[in-house]
């Protein structure tokens, strides 16, 4: 059962509990007012009855003195007693207690006088049941007849006698005997009992009343305290169940969960929680086990990207090192640039005022290359001469080498037969040799023959050199004519390329003049564009020089970046991964 | 004495008119394969056929110009068991015949040494003419050759 059930019902049970006690406890306190109450009560209806008790027994003291004694102060009482008990006269306080004792001893009142009240409205006041103020009216009705025979009494001691009527008109002797004789007879005092036992039957009743009734409010009262001492009990047994059930079902698996997240606090990751309940601590602790997992999954995480972020910081604090570097030697080419573009504003002016020569020099050159023109006019014609002149020379030429080429076949021709002569010769000779005295002769024929062969060979050779000098003379010759031919054709080609460039240019320097104009405008401009260009320049040298300033603050960050890096890396590598 | 002069490269040599049989110019000659190199080829002259080495090719190694004045000579060569076989030789520059005072020659000083063609070298002549003997220019192996002809 989930704690937080177990919790709401051990709670309305409390509540149920506490709600009985609420309850319980005001109505014992009640039914304690209510039984002191009753005792009140009783004791106040003791008094009463027992202050009619006392009423008769006061009168019979007085009325007994009163004869006894002849004193009239007596009889004063006597009256004083009986105004008292109707209300006539003012009650003293504290009637109930001992008065007339004191009285009768020194003519004294020991207590002051109160309102005026008879005997038979406290009665009332005092709310007697019916059966009960029945019996204290039928008691008082007693004593009062009892007082009727006491002022018969004390009217006979007076000499005093009742007539017919019931009145004491009758005068007479005074009779003390008579008087003591009413006062102590059996009559009185049977009298005196029918006083007594009314208000004897009455505190019985009276008892038994009270008796019933307190006993009705004790066990009451008992009722409620059971009550209320179940209810603690139960709130007691709710209180130790609850704290049974936070120590065993709360507090012990919590010891647990904190445990382990105190040791993935430490970094051990591989930590689990094996408490398995289907409660909210179940859930926390497979939550705990999630969550702990995800840690794992992020330390892991963590550690390589810590590892990469080193890594990257590391390159990231050489790049800057190289991009600080660029940048000075930018500064430095932006200097050289703030110089180089100052001396181009300076060229620009000295081109722009170059410029009004210039134009007059186009002038000259525009006349100056229509002169040119009319030459290579000139120039052409000429050399069309000389190419019909030459191809003229080109066909002699080829005739020339025909020719010669007969010439060497001769040559040839003649070197073959001077050849197979030597040949015939050298046999002749090795024959003649063999053929000893007798070939002697042949011998020097054979040797004039070859003789001859050789010079013959030498002069075809000779003539043979001379053909091939003619004929390479000839072929370098058509060669050259040929090429000549070509660089002729070429020149007359290119001459009217340049005459029609020559056209071109004339136009051109003609029409250079108002673009010579412009162009110097042009110059003007570019010349402040330079001297913009320069400001500019001078701006982003400051630039960089800032940039630089800002680079090496990145590069102190990255340090500490490298450095954080380090540190993550080291945090990271705090966490354990093993299970 | 009358001897035929030839070229080996730019040096001059001679042979006996005497061991020659005639000077001819250069013909079609017809290939033997797989023949060693310096073996130029074979013709056929007066119904028998020769067989014509490359004396340059055979003893410097490099082959003989092509020109008019290389001609195919035939000698008469001495084997070592006596028989007389002809041998086509193709010389460079032979063209010319001239006579040799006999008692002109003197003995090659490294005559003595394996292999040497030249016997003797005349001193009175325009050049320091090399006298060759055929047999002796040819190797052992185109001597096991011309026997297996025979």
């Amino acid at each position: 059962m989930p704690i937080k059930r177990m919790m709401y019902l051990l709670i309305a049970v409390n509540v149920v509990a506490l709600l009985c006690m609420l309850f319980a406890a005001p109505a014992v306190l009640t039914s304690h007012e209510q039984v002191g109450k009753l005792h009140e009560d009783r004791y106040h209806s003791y008094l009463l009855a027992d202050e009619l008790r006392q009423h008769s027994d006061d009168l019979t003291h007085m009325v007994r003195s009163y004869v006894s004694t002849r004193d009239l102060r007596f009889k004063q009482y006597f009256n004083e007693i009986l105004a008292i008990t109707d209300g006539k006269a003012p009650r003293p306080i504290d009637y109930n207690r001992p008065y007339w004792d004191y009285v009768a001893a020194n003519s004294d009142k020991p207590r002051a006088d109160g309102s005026e009240i008879s005997l038979v409205e406290l009665m009332h006041q005092a709310r007697f049941p019916k059966e009960e103020m029945e019996l204290l009216e039928f008691s008082k009705h007693q004593s009062d007849d009892l007082v009727n025979t006491e002022i018969k009494a004390m009217n006979a001691l007076e000499g005093m006698f009742m007539d017919e009527s019931g009145y004491y008109t009758i005068k007479g002797d005074p009779d003390p005997d008579l008087a003591r004789q009413l006062l102590f007879s059996p009559g009185y005092y049977a009298a005196k009992v029918k006083i007594v036992r009314p208000i004897d039957k009455l505190t019985e009743k009276m008892e038994t009343r009270f008796d019933n009734l307190i006993e009705a409010g004790e066990k009451r009262i008992y009722m409620l305290e059971t009550l209320l001492a179940v209810c603690l009990l139960l709130v007691f047994a709710s209180v130790t169940v609850t704290i049974w059930m936070v120590f065993s079902r709360v507090i012990t698996p919590i010891k647990g969960i904190v445990d382990v997240v105190v040791r993935v606090g430490k970094g051990e990751l591989g930590s689990k929680c094996d408490y398995t309940g289907n409660n909210e601590l179940g859930t926390l602790s497979s939550e705990v086990n999630a969550m702990t997992d995800s840690l794992k999954d992020l330390a892991g995480n963590m550690q390589v990207s810590s590892g990469q972020l080193s890594e990257s910081a590391s390159n990231m604090a050489i790049a800057t090192k190289e991009q600080e570097a660029t940048t000075a030697e930018q500064a430095v080419s932006t200097q050289e640039i703030v110089v180089s573009s100052q001396e181009i504003s300076q060229t620009a002016q000295v081109l722009l005022d170059n410029m009004g020569e210039v134009a007059n020099s186009v002038d000259i050159a525009a006349s100056m290359a229509q002169q040119g023109n009319d030459d290579l006019q000139r120039m052409e014609n000429v050399l069309n001469g000389m190419v019909s002149a030459s191809k003229v020379i080109s066909q002699k030429l080829a005739a020339l080498n025909e020719k010669t080429s007969n010439i060497s076949m001769v040559v040839t021709t003649i070197n073959k037969v001077s050849d197979q002569t030597n040949l015939l010769s050298v046999n002749a000779a090795i024959e003649a040799d063999k053929a000893g005295e007798a070939g002697i002769g042949f011998s020097t024929v054979a040797s004039e023959i070859r003789r001859l062969a050789d010079q013959t060979a030498v002069a075809t050779w000779d003539i043979e050199q001379l053909v091939k000098e003619i004929q390479t003379a000839v072929s370098s010759g058509v060669m050259s004519m040929e090429k000549f031919h070509e660089d002729i054709d070429k020149g007359v080609d290119e001459m009217q390329q340049v005459s029609g460039k020559f056209g071109e240019i004339v136009e051109q320097v003609r029409i250079l003049g108002p673009h010579f104009e412009a162009v110097h405008e042009g110059m003007e401009s570019q010349n402040i564009g330079a001297s913009q260009i320069s400001e500019g320049i001078s701006q982003l040298g400051e630039t960089v020089t800032n940039l630089l300033e800002s680079i090496r603050f990145s590069n102190q960050a990255i340090d500490e970046v490298n450095s954080e890096a380090k540190n993550l890396q080291s945090t990271c590598s705090r966490f354990s991964l093993e299970s | 004495m009358q001897y035929l002069s030839f070229k080996l490269g730019d040096d001059f040599y001679v042979i006996p008119t005497a061991d020659i049989v005639t000077v001819l110019p250069q013909l079609r000659l017809t290939e033997i394969p797989q023949a060693a190199d310096y073996i130029t080829g074979l013709f056929r002259y007066r119904g028998v056929v020769h067989l014509v080495i490359d004396l340059s090719l055979l003893t410097r190694g490099e082959a003989s110009k092509r020109l008019a004045s290389t001609r195919i000579v035939l000698v008469n060569c001495t084997l070592l068991d006596g028989k007389e076989v002809v041998l086509g030789l193709l010389l460079e520059s032979a063209f010319n015949t001239l006579m040799l005072a006999d008692d002109g020659w003197q003995d090659n000083p490294l005559k003595a040494t394996p292999g040497q063609v030249v016997t003797s070298i005349h001193r009175d002549g325009d050049e320091p003419y090399q006298r060759v003997t055929p047999e002796q220019l040819l190797t052992a192996n185109v001597l096991e050759i011309l026997h297996a002809n025979q």
